[in-house]
Formats: structure tokens, sequence, C-alpha cells
């Protein structure tokens, strides 16, 4: 197994406050590693530090053997790190038809087959092809962000917390999706569903008050009860 | 040509005219939300730079290009050393930009000196021509066409060029524009410096039509184009050029029947749309 992303102990600060104060992610290519952990453990600075957003101020982030803990945001996402906000990120004002457009990097051959990858996949984005970000539902933004982050030949995507405000049919529909994507390339998904989750998941992180706390395989946290209920709060 | 009728050509290019300051203020003021009160100055440096190189050279043509050329530089430099820090700022903005204004504004007193200059129309451009068994003169209707021109590319500019969807997703999410792996500070500058392109663009076509230039042109002119962008809705561009067309016509009116009234009637139609429809004609509720 070759290591696509290292995070070593990285430090960030959102204004004075110590968001993540030693966060460690080993992701693995071609699997999805989950960062799991209570709300305001760190999860979603995490990723932003990744992306460049909220840069790291110590510790270092190693994509595909180069050091980006100091690039800037658009330089990390030309790198191959593709990158699915919480709040999906989706241009209101923009068709869904812009919102692909302007994610398009290249517009080679590649990038076409994967864009008809990825609408097959989502057929709800052809249908709503010309019509405003804005007037999408939540799961067709979810399904939107996602297929932002994909179009381009992305190594990596970074995924936070799709199953967020969505029906439980259409966060079953989104991890569907997410386990076809996997055959593809690499994700670092972020959840607090759980239960969800696992149905994803191959490597896990759990973070905790800023803190990497615990890493292992899915299988391992699924049986360890133990885990469960201290960090996840996931009781019996 | 009836008088009701001449007075309503006459109030179009007018407004052509006010469009073309306002044009590059929607992009600033409307899209990225700057508060630029600089922007007459740099209309002003363009009517100055394109009056001196239509001097020196005989050439309308090269007077546009010089004049635009000042503008985007102009922008450019603004945009990267002063307006940068302070996006999102508006008390900031308002502060420096008035500022700019006034160093601008004195800046052409040095080089141009405070006097007024006269500027010709090209000779092409002069003359009349016969609209309805009556005469109205080519420029006005060069300045209508140029208006009608600059509408028509820069809606064709942002709704169908990756360019303008990039400044239209950069408007409301920046952050995530550079996710996708775009250089956002470097599409800002680039429409800051185009924005301010087309307010000197506007005013090398402006500079003949007003037949002289003074230090101070920027400032009545900017406010006319703060008023009409207003009036349109801010930020949208067709509603911009109506607005600017509607307060054309009613200063034109104005200044032939109740001539008194005529500075007024531009913020007291402002007062109006604002009384009867918040956020503009064309705007889109916030």
């Amino acid at each position: 197994m070759t290591t696509l992303l290292t995070v070593k102990g990285i430090q960030t600060f959102i204004g004075q406050y110590h968001i993540l104060q030693g966060v460690d992610l080993e992701v693995e290519q071609g699997r999805v590693t989950l960062i799991l952990g209570r709300n305001g453990a760190g999860k979603t600075t995490t990723l932003r530090s990744i992306m460049g957003l909220t840069p790291a101020k110590q510790g270092q982030i190693v994509f595909d053997g180069e050091e980006i803990q100091t690039l800037k945001p658009h330089l990390i996402a030309q790198k191959g790190i593709g990158y699915v906000p919480e709040d999906q990120g989706v241009f209101s004002d923009l068709t869904v038809e812009e919102n692909m457009k302007l994610a398009i990097r290249k517009l080679d051959d590649a990038t076409r087959a994967r864009q008809d990858f990825v609408l097959d996949l989502f057929p709800d984005l052809k249908i709503a092809w010309k019509r405003k970000g804005g007037n999408l539902s939540g799961g067709q933004k979810q399904m939107l962000s996602i297929a932002r982050a994909f179009v381009n030949d992305n190594r990596l995507l970074l995924i936070d917390e799709p199953s967020k405000g969505l029906a439980p049919i259409v966060v079953e529909k989104v991890m569907e999706s997410i386990l076809e994507l996997k055959k593809r390339t690499t994700i670092v998904l972020v959840e607090q569903n759980f239960l969800m989750a696992s149905g994803v998941g191959d490597d896990v992180f759990i973070l905790d008050d800023g803190h990497t706390v615990y890493r292992g395989s899915m299988a391992d946290v699924r049986s360890d009860e133990a885990v469960k209920k201290k960090y996840l709060g996931i009781g019996l | 040509m009836s008088l009701t009728v001449n007075l309503l050509l006459n109030g179009v290019a007018l407004g052509m005219l006010i469009f073309l300051i306002a044009v590059g203020l929607t992009l600033i003021f409307g899209l990225m939300g700057v508060l630029n009160f600089a922007h007459g100055a740099i209309f002003a440096w363009g009517a100055y730079v394109g009056w001196a190189v239509y001097g020196a050279t005989g050439s309308f043509i090269l007077a546009i290009l010089a004049g635009t050329a000042t503008g985007f530089v102009l922008g450019f430099v603004m945009e990267r050393f002063f307006i940068r820090p302070f996006y999102g700022n508006h008390v900031a903005q308002i502060l420096l930009t008035l500022g700019l204004m006034i160093v601008l504004t004195e800046g052409i007193k040095i080089f141009f000196g405070p006097n007024i200059l006269g500027f010709d129309k090209p000779e092409l451009l002069q003359g009349v021509v016969t609209i309805l068994q009556d005469p109205f003169p080519v420029y006005r209707i060069f300045t209508i066409g140029v208006g009608a021109l600059v509408l028509i590319g820069v809606h064709y500019l942002l709704s169908r060029t990756k360019y303008g969807i990039i400044i239209r997703a950069g408007v409301q999410d920046p952050e995530m524009v550079q996710a996708l792996g775009i250089d956002v500070r470097k599409v800002f500058a680039l429409v800051f410096a185009f924005g301010a392109g087309l307010a000197s663009f506007g005013a090398v076509i402006a500079g003949p039509s007003f037949g002289s230039l003074h230090p101070e042109i920027g400032m009545q002119n900017q406010l006319a184009a703060f008023i009409v962008i207003v009036i349109g809705g801010i930020g949208n561009f067709v509603g911009a050029a109506i607005g600017a067309v509607l307060v054309g016509i009613t200063q034109t009116l104005m200044a032939y029947y109740l001539p008194e009234a005529a500075l007024a009637v531009n913020v007291a139609l402002m007062a109006l749309v604002l009384i009867l429809k918040p956020e503009g004609l064309f705007g889109l509720r916030r």
C-alpha cells in the first residue's frame, strides 16, 4: 500500500482559538479514510488545513511526496485534491452546468469521460443541468459538489459530512456513490453519522479536542465498544 | 423631428455617457462590493490622457487606447496596493478611495493644470445627420452605439465566458473558487482593473461630447453613476443601462422645461425608485 497523504502533528489556529493541537493522519491510496469525532473535535478544520483554507501554523502535510502546508489553496487544489465542504459550496447564482464548467481545470477527453461517469452516477444533475444552484434540493447540491470535486483528475477527495441535513434515503444514495467513486480515487470522509460512514470506511482516525486520539481499521472500531462510547458517544 | 423626439434622443445619448461610467462601477461596486469613490478620478485621468494623446497624434483611436490603458493600469495598481486588504470593509474603503480621489484629482492639476481644456470631436464624427427632417449630431449617435456595444460586450463576458462564471462565483464565495484551483485574487485584480479601464474608456468617448475637461470632471459624473446603479439595481448591468437612460432623459427634459430643477431631479428620481422598490428597478431582493 502506498501512502498518498500524510498529516504530521499539525497545529491550526482560528483567530485566537487553538483548534488543532496535534492532528496526525495517514491516507492510503485507493481507500476511504474516515475522520470521526464529536462536534468541535476539529474534523472540518483538519480538512480546511489540508486545503490551505485555514493554514496550519505548525506541522507537516505531505501529499504524494511533496510538502504542501505552505501553499495557497488554489495551488493545493491544482496538485490534485478535490474539496467538498460541509455547506457544499454550490454557487447559487450559477447553473449546474456553470458550476461544472467553473470546476473543470482542463477540458480533455479524460475529463469528459469523468463528467459522463459522474452524471450517470447522479442522473438528477443531468435533469437539473440548466437550473440555478440556489434552486436545487439539499441532496442535489451535495451531488453537484461531489461531481465538481471528482470531475478533475483529482487523486484525493476531501468530503466533509455529506450526510448533514439530508433525508436518510438521500444519504444512502450519496454513500453508495462514494463506494463507486472509491474504485477510481482516494477519499477522506468526515462524518458524524457513524452508521452510514461505517458502510464505506476502510481506515478510521478519531479526533478529540484537536488531537488524533485513535487510529485503526473500520473493523477494529466496529468491535471496540469502549472507543465508540468514549469518543463517538455511541452507547449500547 | 418634433421637440419631444429630439429631447428624448438627446436624453438617450446623455444616458449612454452616464452608462459608460456606471458600467465599470457596476463591476467594482455592484459585483465586487467595493465602494470606490476614486472611480470618477480614474474617469478623469482617462479623459485627460485621451485628450493629450489625441492632441499629440491626432488619432482618436490611439486616444481611446491610451485613455483605456491608463484606467486599467491605475485600477490594477489601486487594487493591488490599496484595496486588497480591505475587501468587505466599507468604512475603510470609503476613507481610502476618497483619499485616492483627492490625490488623483490633484495629480491632474499638477500634470495638466487646473484650467478648462477644450476637447474637440474627431473630424469623422463631427456634423449632423437628418432624423425625421431635423438635424441631430453624429457624435451623439456614436455615443449611443458605443454604449450599446459595451452593454452587449459586458453582458456576453459575464454570462457566456468562463471568466464571467469565475467573477460571478468569486463574488459569492471566493474561498470555494480557490478550493477549485482558481487564483481568485488574480481574478479580482483583473476585474477591478477592467472596471477602471471601462471608466477611462467611457471618459475618452465622453470628452468630446462634453467639449471640455476640468480636473473635477470625474466627481459629478461619478455621482450620476452611483445614482443609476442604485436605480437599476446594484450589480445588474441591464438595470444600470436602463437607469442611465432614465436619468439621461429626465435630466434633458428638466434642463429644457425647468432648468432650475435639473440638478435635483436625479436624486429625486433615485429617492422615488428607492421608496417604491428599495432593491432598485431590476435588483434582486437581498
